[in-house]
């Protein structure tokens, strides 16, 4: 797993959302998605700045998984984060 | 002008040489043949389409013509071209309607990009307006087909135009395209409707095109308001089910059957979020048309 993760070279993400619900289109590869809301802001996180899942996890609003607890945020990021970088959203921050 | 003001000879005459343009839409397609089977079944499916003056500008030429080797005779086939390039492999001469059909649902498919161009049929009555959208063998000319001949204004059986605001949708009333076991439904809910003689035999199964009422025609320039869109899905004998689509699902879905959404890239994206403000979202599985039609109706 990388340190830190940054928006894919290249790309730009637009946004749209309706009831917990987000649609983000990349002009890079012209997909769309649809993504709820705690992929939602784990991905505009990482938008306003390259993150780790340690600074994604500092930054978390609490409402967003009230039940859950920092091993199981983590070990949900762990899958999130990989899946993200397969749609072509994320990539590696390799500075 | 309208198209069935011009003789049969002339007629032919003209599609085999300068073509004829012809106000379909809001585009004046330009539309050249030699095939006279073909001529004969533009001249009745486009009966009531105004021509153009030849001087003007037309948006698009198209062609089908039978193509210039031994096909021409042997096993006749016909080539469609816009402007002079062949998009498709040709297909057997007496499918040539059809193959026109396809070839100008292709050609605004994928030129008409001031509209987000969607694949479904519309239709609208006062003031409402329905979309259907949906895969193959979902309903949608069929429904479209019933529903035109009772009373509801045909904007398209095949393609919506919706503008890049969201909220109108612009006419294209060209023929209806009726298949296999729709065909004698049709002839059964709609006994008046004008039936193109020749059936075509194609890879799509038996298709019959029917011409469009001349009250779509006549209104083809008056655009339509944002209204419905329903997802369809036919099951026989399944119950009527009207479920509503949150926004963001019907983002998807709407996406997906839109020709020129990848094309049109961030304009495409802000124009289909304009459409899903401004509409609203169903999915609708139907198993019984008499019954469908009576809730569309009722919307």
């Amino acid at each position: 797993m990388p340190d830190t993760w940054r928006i894919t070279s290249g790309c730009r993400l637009l946004w749209k959302s309706w009831g917990g619900e987000h649609v983000v289109f990349n002009t890079g590869s012209a997909s769309t998605h649809i993504l709820d809301d705690l992929s939602a802001h784990i991905l505009r996180s990482i938008e306003h700045r390259p993150s780790s899942i340690e600074g994604l996890v500092e930054n978390l609003a609490p409402d967003l998984i009230p039940q859950a607890s920092r091993q199981e945020i983590i070990n949900h990021l762990e899958n999130l984060l990989p899946s993200l970088h397969a749609l072509a959203l994320i990539e590696p921050d390799s500075k | 002008m309208k198209l069935s003001d011009i003789p049969q000879p002339a007629l032919e005459k003209l599609f085999s040489t300068s073509g004829i343009p012809l106000q379909i839409g809001p585009f004046i397609i330009s539309i050249k043949t030699s095939i006279r089977h073909l001529a004969e079944s533009i001249r009745f499916l486009y009966h009531d389409f105004d021509v153009e003056d030849a001087t003007r500008f037309a948006d698009y030429h198209v062609s089908v013509e039978r193509p210039a080797n031994l096909r021409r005779w042997i096993r006749p086939q016909a080539l469609f071209c816009l402007d002079g390039h062949a998009p498709f492999f040709p297909m057997a001469a007496h499918a040539a309607a059809p193959l026109l059909e396809w070839g100008l649902n292709w050609v605004v498919g994928n030129h008409a990009h001031q509209y987000l161009v969607v694949h479904s049929a519309v239709l609208e009555r006062n003031g409402k307006t329905l979309l259907f959208a949906g895969g193959p063998g979902a309903g949608k000319s069929t429904l479209c087909s019933a529903l035109t001949f009772q009373g509801w204004r045909l904007l398209s059986d095949e393609l919506a135009l919706l503008s890049h605001d969201g909220d109108r949708v612009a006419p294209i009333p060209r023929p209806l395209s009726i298949k296999d076991a729709s065909i004698e439904l049709i002839r059964r809910v709609a006994p008046h409707a004008m039936f193109n003689p020749v059936q075509s035999v194609t890879h799509e199964g038996i298709i019959v095109h029917v011409r469009p009422p001349v009250e779509a025609v006549t209104r083809q320039m008056e655009d339509a308001p944002a209204g419905v869109v329903l997802f369809l899905k036919f099951q026989i004998d399944s119950p009527l089910e009207l479920r509503e689509v949150p926004k963001a699902r019907a983002f998807l879905r709407l996406a997906q059957n839109i020709h020129n959404y990848t094309v049109l890239g961030a304009a495409g994206f802000e124009a289909a979020a304009r459409v899903v403000e401004s509409w609203r979202f169903y999915e609708f599985t139907y198993g019984n048309l008499d019954e469908a039609k009576r809730v569309l109706s009722s919307l």
